[in-house]
């Protein structure tokens, strides 16, 4: 993991932690996949930005909260590639009625690319040398919309259930970008009241 | 704080552990010696995707590349035809730079075919290195790839590490090519459309469109058109019901390929790159310069590549072992539809020359 990444890391951490007088603080773990079958992990703690009760939202009224969230990520495409990342969620979170909520957010991430094959080259003499299982660094820009994970009544029972999806950026890829459509299907749990 | 702080630390940890997990299971079912190997072949800025299936213990190796621009090797590594050739040899599949799972990090206006056939001669210098310098090593091109692997055996020293050059409806003269599809379409429509076919109405719209068509001077845009048309016409006269139905194993492809879906658009923009270069490299004239043993197959109703490229190719090939093909229930792919003919001729060609 490199220093940049950490640097993120904590970045973050402190960010959230800055907002502890709020009691909306959640915690999800997520089966997080591109195009729904290469798999992977997510894990994420977000905080909603200017809710310091538990109200009931979600029962009869509905509200619109920035939230803030960091998150880390992993999945691999067999014979491809492992990925590994650490970035950011920001965006808004309309907790409506019946219990419902809409997620619209943007992501950051730094992306560590691992290959899950081995590289060759040939080396100047034209010997061939082996390089073992390489990897990449990759800025990791994303948007997407999300369904559930309602922090309004919900904030009373265990587990939340959301889904999301998202486009995320590899940059560079190749002579371009490479797109991943991802898909985020999890559970919210924990709050710190 | 502490709680979160807590908190983070463990799933942060459990959660790399999950992740090396992850990676380990990946890697230990991928690659297995000798049968199928998989590897990146770092050259020049890309990474470049390689499948080896087949009898590595023959060690007589086909190097094949795939057609587009934008295709991949993974697209040819399924089917009869490679079945019955990986048997006997070593199938290796390359994904052209830009293209396929191939990766890297290299500028776009760097792309041009001498770039591409740089990669082809290095990579069969590695796989000599890499399997041992006594393998018999064959190259082998189709459609676009007949253009890259052509330009190769011109333009790099890759003959001398090379036992023979298998050119599968290969693209070597885009102008030559485009001139002989606009004859073809006139001469199978006005044909068509006189015996009152199924396809009529097709096909006098494929003829209304090369009547417009200067073929000594064919736009890029006319040039797209009969790529289009030519897989169009070959659909109208080879029975459908005999071309296999391979839905099944799409699917099957799209779910296990090691291509992300979307490294499509990528190609895309490899294929545009490239075009210019490719819409006016006409190598004919220089066929005299490849000396290896030569094999030319092509479909007799391959609009996209017609068949009298491979017959040009054949009389002016410079080698003194050549040999000419023409399957007559096949369109551009006759590795789909007539597979154990193309793969009986090109293991007797191989045979004949490892």
């Amino acid at each position: 993991m490199s220093t940049r990444l950490f640097i993120l890391f904590f970045l973050l951490l402190n960010l959230d932690v800055n907002a502890q007088e709020s009691n909306s603080r959640s915690y999800a773990i997520a089966y997080y996949a591109a195009y729904g079958y290469q798999p992977g992990v997510l894990l994420k703690a977000e905080q909603l930005l200017g809710m310091k009760k538990a109200p009931a939202y979600g029962n009869e009224s509905s509200k619109t909260f920035p939230f803030l969230a960091i998150e880390l990520g992993s999945y691999a495409h067999f014979q491809n590639n492992a990925y590994l990342s650490l970035g950011f969620q920001a965006g808004l979170r309309r907790i409506g009625t019946k219990e419902r909520a809409l997620n619209l957010f943007i992501s950051l991430a730094g992306q560590r690319t691992q290959h899950l094959i081995n590289s060759y080259t040939l080396d100047a003499d034209g010997n061939l040398s082996e390089l073992g299982k390489t990897g990449s660094f990759a800025f990791l820009p994303g948007i997407g919309v999300g369904f559930g994970g309602n922090q309004g009544v919900r904030l009373q029972r265990g587990f939340r259930p959301y889904v999301n999806f998202r486009t995320q950026f590899q940059i560079p890829y190749g002579h371009r970008y490479l797109i991943h459509p991802m898909l985020e299907l999890g559970v919210f749990f924990g709050q710190n009241r | 704080m502490d709680y979160l702080n807590k908190f983070s630390s463990s799933v942060y940890i459990n959660f790399l552990f999950l992740g090396f997990l992850l990676l380990q299971s990946s890697c230990n079912g991928v690659i297995e010696p000798n049968t199928d190997e998989r590897f990146f072949f770092h050259h020049k800025g890309a990474e470049l995707a390689v499948q080896v299936d087949g009898d590595v213990s023959s060690k007589v190796f086909i190097l094949f590349l795939h057609g587009g621009p934008g295709g991949s090797g993974y697209e040819y590594n399924s089917g009869t035809y490679t079945n019955l050739i990986e048997e006997r040899f070593a199938m290796v599949y390359l994904d052209q730079r830009g293209q396929g799972a191939s990766q890297g990090n290299f500028g776009i206006n760097e792309l041009s075919l001498q770039l591409f056939s740089d990669d082809i001669a290095a990579l069969a210098k590695l796989l000599k290195k890499k399997y041992g310098e006594d393998i018999s090593l064959f190259l082998a091109g189709h459609s676009w790839g007949g253009l890259t692997g052509t330009h190769a055996l011109l333009n790099t020293e890759v003959q001398a590490d090379l036992k023979g050059w298998i050119e599968l409806d290969g693209a070597h003269d885009i102008p030559l090519l485009n001139r002989k599809a606009v004859s073809m379409f006139h001469f199978y429509a006005e044909q068509e459309i006189a015996d009152s076919s199924s396809y009529t109405a097709e096909w006098q719209e494929i003829l209304d469109f090369v009547k417009g068509v200067d073929s000594l001077k064919v736009s890029d845009d006319e040039s797209g058109k009969i790529n289009s048309y030519g897989f169009d016409a070959e659909t109208y006269l080879i029975d459908q019901s005999k071309v296999p139905n391979d839905s099944e194993s799409k699917a099957w492809a799209f779910l296990h390929s090691p291509i992300a879906p979307l490294a499509t658009l990528i190609g895309n923009n490899t294929a545009n790159t490239i075009e210019g270069e490719s819409e006016t490299t006409s190598l004919t004239d220089r066929l005299g310069e490849i000396k290896i043993p030569s094999i030319f197959v092509s479909g007799k109703y391959d609009f996209v590549v017609p068949p009298s490229l491979a017959q040009s190719a054949y009389d002016k090939v410079g080698s003194s072992e050549k040999e000419l093909h023409i399957f007559p229930n096949s369109g551009h792919s006759p590795m789909d539809t007539e597979p154990d003919s193309l793969a009986t001729i090109l293991i007797n060609f191989i045979e004949a020359h490892k």
